[in-house]
């Protein structure tokens, strides 16, 4: 049964207070004469013998208490602060002791936790040395790196603002030929037109020459008549030459035969001579006819062999005229052609000039995305050096945790809690 | 031979025609007929001076060269268009055909007689031409004289 300490003081004075009083008592009922002071005495004796047994126990376990307290604080955590014996009537001592064994336990624990922690903190901390070790190593290479890439972002964006600058020049070449391409349009387009009411104006042209040449082969025709005729006149003059000939011989034969016939053929020698004349003027009309007739159907033949001549001419004159048509309907539509094709070519243009826009637009995205790169990068190797002076000063911390990781090993390893803990071998 | 022409118109019409250049004239009461130029019959055994024999009518008309009866080079007669036929006398008698180059007509003039054995009786300017008078007796004469000379020296 638990008995308070306090109960306990209660108890011992209570009983040191009723010695007092039934130890005279009883001396007195006894019929001794004892004096009061004996008395007193006896009773102070009963009492003191009384508080000594009440207090011996109390000072068993302040003692036990003490030596574990002792024991602790030399760090002696494995102390056994309560007996093994159940006392009689336990007290707050009794309590403390089971108070101060369950703070052993606890410290006992914590301070297994906290080596353990400390070991795991030193081994971590050497592990965080070796890695900030690395990663330093890692961040020099890595602000090498960096610096590498910020010299080529740097060359990459000069190279990309004379790219720029190229794409403008391109983009500025592409839209002077997207307006050439439309100018050239236009003229195609003009020349098609041109050309279409050349064609048409070509045709009529060559069937106007078609019926000229169709007149002048009739005209052909009619000289090769006039020359037949012309012929057939100079046959017809030619008799009449020999006709008047042989008249103005008959009529020379009919003088001479009048003349022979003397007075009697004096009348017929006039008409003979007459006739004579007639039959010479006749043979010098048909004469001029016939030189004229010769001189026409010269002519004529000069003008039948250069119609002849223009006839070949004009079939030749008509092939070409209908190789010109056909030329010329080739070339209307070649230039049709050139016009389609000029208009795709306008189309084309139009169409990169656009996406030469685009092009550029976003050459001038790529070149602000390269600029905010080149300062990001200049960010990021700023950031990458004052990392690498983190990362010194992490490892220098690193160090120094280390160091104070061994210290608090070494500090814990002062406490003796029974387990192997402390005694893990330091990696 | 004299008197054979007596009729004085006959004597007085002249028939003019061209020869090698020359213009010749000759009475018309000597020209029989003045004929076409017609293809002249060749027999090998006539003389040289004999160009060759037309048929005139149905008779057989020797025609004569012109420059073995008259003074003139042979080449330069041209190609003759009639043919001259001649008669001996205004009736009849013997006939020779003369080729000439062209008949020019007839004009009024007096014949002529030669004086020697030439024909040429005699040179007359007509319309300012010069005209060569054929006596017709001695070209006959002439005429004769060739042929039958011709004919004795084949014979």
């Amino acid at each position: 049964m638990r008995v308070s300490l306090k109960y306990k003081f209660v108890f011992g004075a209570v009983l040191v207070g009723l010695s007092a009083q039934i130890v005279p008592a009883l001396i007195e009922a006894g019929g001794l004469a004892v004096h009061w002071s004996l008395s007193s005495l006896v009773a102070l004796g009963f009492g003191a013998g009384l508080g000594w047994l009440l207090s011996r126990d109390l000072s068993k376990t302040f003692q036990q208490l003490h030596r574990a307290s002792d024991q602790m604080s030399r760090g002696d955590l494995t102390v056994q602060v309560v007996a093994d014996e159940t006392p009689h009537f336990p007290d707050e001592t009794d309590a403390l002791a089971h108070s101060l064994q369950g703070m052993a336990g606890s410290l006992r624990n914590l301070v297994e936790h906290v080596q353990s922690t400390a070991n795991r903190v030193s081994h971590a901390a050497h592990e965080l040395t070796r890695s900030a070790e690395h990663v330093s190593t890692n961040n020099g290479e890595i602000s090498s790196t960096v610096a590498n890439l910020a010299e080529n972002v740097s060359q990459q964006q000069s190279q990309l603002n004379e790219a720029a600058r190229l794409i403008h020049e391109i983009a500025s070449t592409i839209e002077r030929n997207a307006d050439h391409a439309r100018e050239a349009f236009g003229f195609a387009a003009e020349a098609n037109q041109k050309a279409n009411s050349g064609v048409d104006i070509a045709r009529l042209a060559i069937e106007k020459m078609r019926t000229v040449f169709e007149r002048v082969e009739h005209a052909v025709a009619k000289v090769f008549e006039l020359e037949e005729k012309t012929r057939h006149v100079n046959q017809i003059s030619s008799i009449i030459t020999s006709i008047a000939h042989r008249t103005n011989l008959l009529s020379l034969n009919a003088s001479i035969e009048a003349a022979r016939a003397g007075e009697a053929g004096r009348g017929f020698s006039v008409v003979a001579d007459e006739i004579r004349k007639l039959a010479e003027n006749s043979g010098e009309s048909a004469e001029e006819i016939s030189k004229l007739i010769n001189e026409i159907q010269v002519d004529t033949h000069d003008v039948a062999d250069e119609m002849r001549e223009s006839s070949l001419g004009m079939r030749e004159g008509r092939e070409d005229v209908d190789t010109i048509a056909h030329t010329l309907e080739n070339i209307r539509q070649a230039v049709g052609e050139a016009s389609n094709r000029a208009e795709e070519i306008f189309h084309g243009a139009d169409s990169q000039t656009q996406g030469v826009e685009r092009m550029v637009s976003a050459m001038d995205e790529v070149a602000k995305g390269a600029e905010s790169n080149s300062i990001s990068i200049d960010g990021v190797v700023a950031t990458s050096q004052r990392q690498l002076i983190s990362m010194s000063e992490m490892v220098s911390s690193s160090t120094t945790l280390t160091e104070l990781a061994e210290q608090l090993q070494e500090i814990l390893r002062r406490f003796e809690t029974g387990s192997s803990v402390a005694k893990e071998p330091q990696s | 031979m004299t008197g054979v022409f007596s009729a004085p118109d006959i004597q007085q019409r002249l028939l003019t025609f061209e020869l090698a250049d020359s213009i010749y004239a000759i009475p018309i009461a000597c020209i029989v007929e003045v004929s076409e130029v017609e293809p002249l019959a060749c027999i090998p055994t006539l003389p040289t001076e004999i160009a060759g024999v037309m048929n005139h009518h149905g008779d057989a008309l020797p025609v004569l060269r012109p420059n073995v009866l008259l003074n003139v080079e042979a080449a330069k007669l041209g190609e003759p268009t009639q043919v001259l036929v001649i008669s001996e006398t205004i009736t009849g008698g013997a006939r020779l055909g003369l080729p000439v180059d062209r008949v020019m007509g007839l004009v009024d003039g007096e014949s002529a007689m030669s004086r020697d054995e030439d024909p040429v009786a005699e040179r007359r300017s007509i319309d300012d031409r010069v005209v060569l008078v054929l006596d017709p007796v001695r070209l006959v004469d002439r005429a004769k004289e060739v042929i039958e000379s011709s004919l004795g020296r084949n014979e």
